[in-house]
């Protein structure tokens, strides 16, 4: 069998996985920002009706995989796994949302890279022939993570101008065999990597080592030159870390015209965001609700999505730990 | 051995001569020899197994021992980026905190706050309130203000502006409570409210405490 491996670590599909349908679902702050319309739904308010707002995310989740199944004209019985991940402890919202769905679930935890992991992972998996339709999701909540992380919402404390707002979102893709849309021709899953940056409200610096890594990976193993994207668009660097991100992928040679950043594509900067958005649900929601979009109305042509994780935790950061990322990318590509 | 040989014919090398090894048509001699060559191929092989798997992807610093700078190669073929270089690099492209703005926000905030304290203090006093019952007073009318402004969701945007000038009063401290009896109530009145309540005023109180305990016991030894 012909290996599918290019260079040190990236996967060529042989037969490249298409993307039938996505769905999205934003909390009223990003249905504020500027790519508000494009999303399928925009919630009232961040609990939604729930009791919680951890059972609010857990079911924004659900929804988005449901949208994405029903959209496709499928049922739940039509889908060989679902794919998901979130930023609570134990992947708890996706956890929640699977429990609800008779779909096998395989939890993923990428940090804020998930999306990009589950399309990943959900490409190889039809790929190599385990399933011919793959749900990929992933979700955040800028409450839930708030509490889980900082501090109690309602603490009256100032936030540093690198941090980053957490999105409130899911966003879900269903990855097929065959069928029209944006396909996923190549994954690079990359490297963990740790620069030494210990401020957690700075990720955007942290992250930006290990998205530079996987994108000049990327470039070398498959021996393409920087005019190859009409876009390569991070997950949730912020403003501070793709200027870094930039800097970096310089350094190897590669002038990043085209970088862009669904963290600073989310948000206005009069929205208060700081460096911009970040979380699981930043590139579920932007990938799902405005980049594959695009590339489908073929304004994009081809597109590298590196998500971005900074798999850090609480527990670990107070004990004095530098934050490891990590940075995952896939390709996609327009139809026909 | 031929059974354990057979049990793990995965690690067998390419080229290994275990199989001609035990070939029915050698001498016991022969075959002494074939199986210690075997064993110590099978040792190297998995010497090199183990050798094969530890590539130095991310961190080089343990092969090259602590003495060596922790980093990485991020740009293939130019030297290691270490934490120091990385650090300039980030710092440069790190927003400036807006100081003067913050420090004008936290003076007016504070004085803002601590002149409303002075007002209940003097309405007091024109209502006969003195000395401890009046110091009192007032900071039970200033953290209910801080409380109810927390409750209204009043308390963070004020402190998102104003920072320390919202902190250091007393309504701080009230927000400091507050906020997370509010946020943990879903998790119960024990395990959440009870327990979580002092998760952010708890080190002041220690530390408020253990700094009183200290200079009392100063007081008391000197004079």
């Amino acid at each position: 069998m012909k290996s599918k491996l290019r260079g040190k670590q990236t996967i060529a599909f042989q037969t490249p996985p298409v993307i039938l349908s996505t769905a999205s679902i934003v909390g009223p702050k990003e249905g504020q920002g500027p790519l508000g319309t494009n999303f399928d739904k925009v919630l009232p308010d961040n609990l939604d009706g729930e009791q919680s707002w951890e059972k609010a995310e857990s079911k924004m989740l659900k929804d988005a995989v449901k949208m994405a199944i029903s959209q496709a004209k499928l049922t739940e019985q039509d889908i060989g796994f679902m794919l998901a991940g979130d930023l609570l402890n134990q992947i708890t919202a996706s956890n929640y949302a699977a429990r609800d769905l008779p779909i096998p679930f395989l939890g993923l935890f990428g940090a804020c890279s998930t999306m990009a992991l589950g399309m990943a992972v959900g490409s190889m998996l039809i790929d190599g022939g385990y399933a011919s339709r793959v749900v990929a999701a992933a979700s955040s909540h800028h409450e839930t993570a708030e509490r889980q992380y900082r501090y109690p919402t309602e603490l009256g404390v100032q936030r540093s101008m690198s941090a980053q707002w957490t999105v409130t979102g899911a966003g879900a893709s269903l990855l097929a065999q065959d069928g029209y849309g944006v396909r996923i021709t190549h994954a690079t899953p990359g490297k963990v990597i740790d620069l030494g940056i210990t401020d957690p409200s700075d990720m955007g610096s942290a992250m930006a080592p290990a998205i530079a890594d996987t994108i000049i990976t990327h470039f070398q193993d498959l021996g393409l030159g920087q005019e190859e994207y009409d876009m390569v668009i991070t997950g949730d660097l912020g403003q501070v870390g793709m200027n870094i991100c930039r800097e970096l992928v310089q350094r190897a040679g590669y002038n990043l015209n085209q970088l862009a950043d669904c963290g600073v594509l989310i948000y206005d900067p009069s929205q208060d965001a700081h460096a911009g958005g970040s979380g699981c649900g930043c590139s579920a929601v932007v990938m799902n609700g405005h980049i594959i979009k695009e590339i489908l109305a073929g304004r994009l042509r081809k597109v590298l999505f590196i998500g971005s994780g900074a798999l850090l935790s609480t527990t670990f950061s107070q004990q004095g730990e530098s934050i490891p990322s990590v940075g995952h990318a896939v390709v996609l590509e327009g139809p026909g | 051995m031929e059974h354990s040989d057979k049990l793990i014919p995965r690690f067998r090398p390419e080229g290994d001569n275990q199989n001609q090894g035990s070939s029915p048509g050698m001498g016991t001699g022969q075959k002494q020899v074939a199986l210690q060559t075997a064993k110590l191929n099978q040792k190297q092989q998995q010497k090199q197994q183990q050798s094969r798997f530890p590539e130095p992807v991310q961190s080089l610093v343990d092969l090259l021992g602590p003495e060596q700078p922790k980093g990485q190669i991020i740009s293939p073929g130019q030297p290691k980026l270490t934490p120091q270089e990385y650090k300039e690099i980030a710092d440069r492209h790190k927003p400036k905190p807006t100081i003067l703005k913050n420090c004008v926000w936290a003076f007016g905030v504070g004085g803002i706050i601590s002149a409303i304290g002075q007002i209940i203090q003097n309405l007091l006093h024109s209502v006969g309130i003195n000395g401890t019952a009046m110091a009192s007073v007032s900071s039970i009318i200033m953290i209910f203000l801080g409380a109810l402004l927390t409750g209204l969701g009043v308390y963070d945007e004020i402190g998102k502006r104003a920072g320390a000038g919202s902190i250091v009063p007393i309504t701080g401290f009230a927000n400091s409570m507050v906020a997370p009896a509010m946020e943990f109530k879903r998790e119960g009145f024990v395990f959440g409210v009870g327990a979580k309540l002092f998760t952010i005023a708890g080190p002041v109180l220690v530390y408020g405490i253990l700094a009183s305990v200290i200079i009392g016991l100063i007081k008391f030894l000197v004079g």
